[in-house]
Formats: structure tokens, sequence, C-alpha cells
């Protein structure tokens, strides 16, 4: 192998454990955040050293990007309102709740050095069992590689991990949408009944002028990502993930915007898992078996529930933004009556 | 060491580092920002055992389970985040209305 590249591999890993160790260590929590999205960064450097391009394309939108931006909106929210300590009991026995200065992984005081170190041998010790399962399996070469090769044929597509995503493993997409409304319907309803109206963030000349610049970008970059998704690394998530952060960024500039009807929203936001649910049925129909499509449409439908998908998700990721969203009641009277930027960004995309 | 095995092992290491996190940081943010890093370390183990031979393409459904991971992972960061809001603000916001 490459010894230029092996180098690369042992610097990469090893700061990803340094900064990993860093977001627990590190004495502010803006300061862990921050570094967190840095982490994001760097693991979609690791997806791609191991050719894993899609997951490297998701992970740098979302699990950097929109991950890192909720962190930040929930942080924000806790600077603004959090001055009068909360009970300190349902937090922290030692109140470290009121500055951000915390014991970080230093243990509670009142943890004895007993435990301490019965933690670090449990930690040590599940640590090595997990390497003892993980290196034989990393080692040896015959992989059970299920066969995927001959039925790529039958599939519709030509990118294999939308083909598994949508085709092979459709189930496990179709129950995972079902997961994210699930989640959306957590945080709207935990969300609604804040009644405290704060202002929205203040966005300067410069931020609104390059959100302007960048919005459309945003845009044509998951069209082509999703429409490339049959044949190459993309796909709905991805561009979904697009979308959705370039959302983010239209609500957190506050932009005025145009603003959609409720049912409007609501359509938009269950049409993925109709969609999917329905052509699922639909193979029932035809080919017999739920989630089963005729191969010679699988192509079309799997494009077409991926564009829905993709729409449903942006939306999705957008109402999770706003439910942590420091604006509180003002961001949950977006959620239940408008959501300025989201749903015509998303709506714009699906007409092209 | 090939590339597997050490982004195998790294992925081993993150877990632990989450999941001490998550019994040792005080701070509700950062037990959930433990858990991500957890939760990272998982998808790498998966990833890295997706390339066990260099010559041949990786193996899709390995990748195709953790892209599902990560975005069933920030939707449960935003219901825990949502919850964390609830929990903090609530209370304190009850004698004034």
């Amino acid at each position: 192998m490459d010894s230029s590249l092996a180098w690369f591999d042992a610097i990469l890993t090893l700061t990803l454990v340094v900064v990993a160790l860093r977001v627990l260590f590190a004495q502010d929590l803006f300061q862990a955040i921050v570094l967190f999205i840095v982490f994001g960064l760097l693991l979609s450097l690791a997806w791609c050293r191991l050719g894993a391009v899609d997951v490297a394309l998701a992970e740098a939108a979302i699990g950097a990007g929109l991950t890192g931006a909720l962190f930040l909106n929930t942080l924000a929210t806790t600077r603004r309102h959090g001055d009068q300590a909360p009970p300190a009991e349902t937090i922290d026995r030692k109140g470290a709740w009121v500055d951000d200065k915390l014991p970080t992984l230093r243990p509670r005081p009142s943890t004895p050095w007993t435990g301490r170190l019965a933690f670090g041998l449990v930690a040590g010790s599940v640590t090595a069992w997990m390497a003892a399962v993980v290196v034989p399996l990393a080692v040896s070469s015959d992989a059970p590689r299920i066969a995927i090769d001959e039925a790529m044929l039958r599939s519709g597509v030509t990118n294999p991990v939308t083909a598994v995503l949508l085709n092979f493993r459709a189930y496990d997409t179709l129950l995972e949408v079902a997961v994210l409304m699930l989640a959306v319907l957590t945080v709207s309803s935990l969300t609604a009944g804040s009644a405290r109206v704060s202002k929205a963030l203040p966005s300067g000349p410069v931020l609104t002028s390059f959100v302007r610049l960048i919005l459309p970008v945003v845009v044509m970059v998951a069209v082509y990502v999703l429409w490339s998704g049959t044949k190459a690394p993309g796909g709905a998530f991805q561009a979904a993930a697009l979308l959705g952060a370039g959302g983010v960024l239209l609500l957190v500039t506050d932009t005025q915007s145009p603003s959609c009807a409720r049912y409007l929203r609501r359509v938009l936001l269950v049409a993925g898992l109709a969609v999917f649910l329905l052509v699922g049925l639909g193979g029932m129909l035809g080919a017999g078996r739920f989630l089963e499509y005729p191969p010679a449409w699988a192509g079309v439908l799997i494009t077409l529930v991926e564009t829905v998908l993709t729409v449903s998700i942006a939306l999705v990721l957008v109402m999770l933004f706003v439910g942590t969203s420091p604006t509180g009641a003002e961001g949950s009277a977006r959620a239940s009556d408008e959501t300025p930027g989201a749903t015509p960004l998303v709506s714009r995309e699906r007409t092209s | 060491m090939t590339p597997t095995l050490n982004y195998a092992l790294t992925g081993v290491v993150l877990f632990s580092v989450g999941l001490s996190g998550l019994f040792f940081c005080a701070h509700l943010l950062r037990k959930i920002l433990s858990v991500n890093m957890a939760g990272s370390g998982v998808f790498l183990v998966f990833v890295a055992l997706a390339r066990r031979q260099p010559d041949v393409p990786p193996d899709p459904v390995p990748q195709a389970l953790v892209l599902t991971g990560i975005v069933v992972a920030v939707s449960a960061t935003a219901v825990a985040l949502a919850l964390f809001r609830r929990l903090t603000h609530e209370p304190a916001e009850e004698p004034h209305g």
C-alpha cells in the first residue's frame, strides 16, 4: 500500500480521536460544539478514504452542518434565557449549570476515586473487548459479501448504495422516513406550548447578500445530487440535506421570504412517506410483494420516490431546526402557521 | 496496518470516548454530543468493515445502513435537544405566565 496514504490515514484517525477528546474536555460549550463540527468534517474525509462517498456527502451536510446548527441553536437558547438558573437538581447536583465552565470529563466532585477507578477499568475493558471483536473481522479477507452485483442489473439504477436504499432494502428506508415523521411530531409538540417571544437573529447586509447568492447554487447542487444519485454517489438524503441546510440558512438570516399555506406544508411533509407507501402497495398489486418493483419500471419508480422524499426530508430537517430554535414561540408559531423560506425553497426545487 | 483495521479500531476508540462522555460529562448538551460521537464510532466500524478487500468496490449494504443511521441520528438529536430545551426553560417560565 502507498505509504503516504498510510501516513494520511494514521494522522486522520489520530486527529479524530484527539478532536473527540477535546469535545469532552473543552472548557466552553461553544468551543465543544465547534469542535464537534470539525469532528464531523474530519469524519467525512474518513468516509472518502473508505470509499463511501455517499456517506461522506451526507455526513458533511447533516452530521457536521445540520447537527452543529441544532446544537448552536440550543446553546443560544441556554445563553439567552439561562441566566436565571433552572432548577439545579434536574440538571446537575452541583449547580454547574449556571456557567458553561463545566467539570467536563473530570468526574463530579461527589464521585470518589474508587468510582473513577472502577469506571476507568470498565471503560478500558469494554474498549479492549470491542477491539478484540473487531480486529478479526477487519483482518479476515473472506468478507460475507451479499451477492449484489447480479441483482444490480435488475435494480433500475447503477449506484449500488441507491439500489440498496431504495430497492433491496427499501423497507428500512420506508421505516426511516416514518421515524423522521415521528421526530418532527415529537419536536413540534414539545415546542408548541412555549409562550416566550424573542427577537429574530440580527443579520447584516453581508450575510443577507451571501445567502441570496448561495441559495440558488444550493438548490442547483441539490437537484444535481438528486439526479445523479441513480448512477453516481448522491441521492435523496444527500440532496435533502443540502436543501434543508439552505432552508436553515434562510431561517437564521431572516430575510423576508414568501410563506406558504399551512396545509401545503403538511402535504409536502407527508408526501414522501405517502408516495413511498403507494409505490410499495403498487408493487404488491403488480409484482406480488410489498415494495417490489417491476424491473422495467424500477428506475422510474426509484427516481419518483427519491424526488418526493427529497422534498419531504428537507422540510423535516428545517422543521427539526425550527423546533430547537432560540426564537422560541416565534419559531413554533412559524412551525404552526408558516415556515418562511423552507417551503418555497423546496417547491421551487420540485418544479425544476 | 491496513486502512480497514486502522479505521475500525478508531471507531472502537471513538465509541469508548463517547460512552465515557455520556457517563462523566455533567452538562446535558455535552452528553448529547457524546452520544453522537459514540454513534459516529459505530458508523466508522461499519464502513471500515465494508471495505475489507481493497481491490474490489466496497460493500454497499453497510454504507446504506450508515446513511440511514446518520439521518436517524440527526432526528434523534433534534428530539433530545427539544427535550433539553423544555427541561431547562419550562420551569423558569412558569412564574411569568
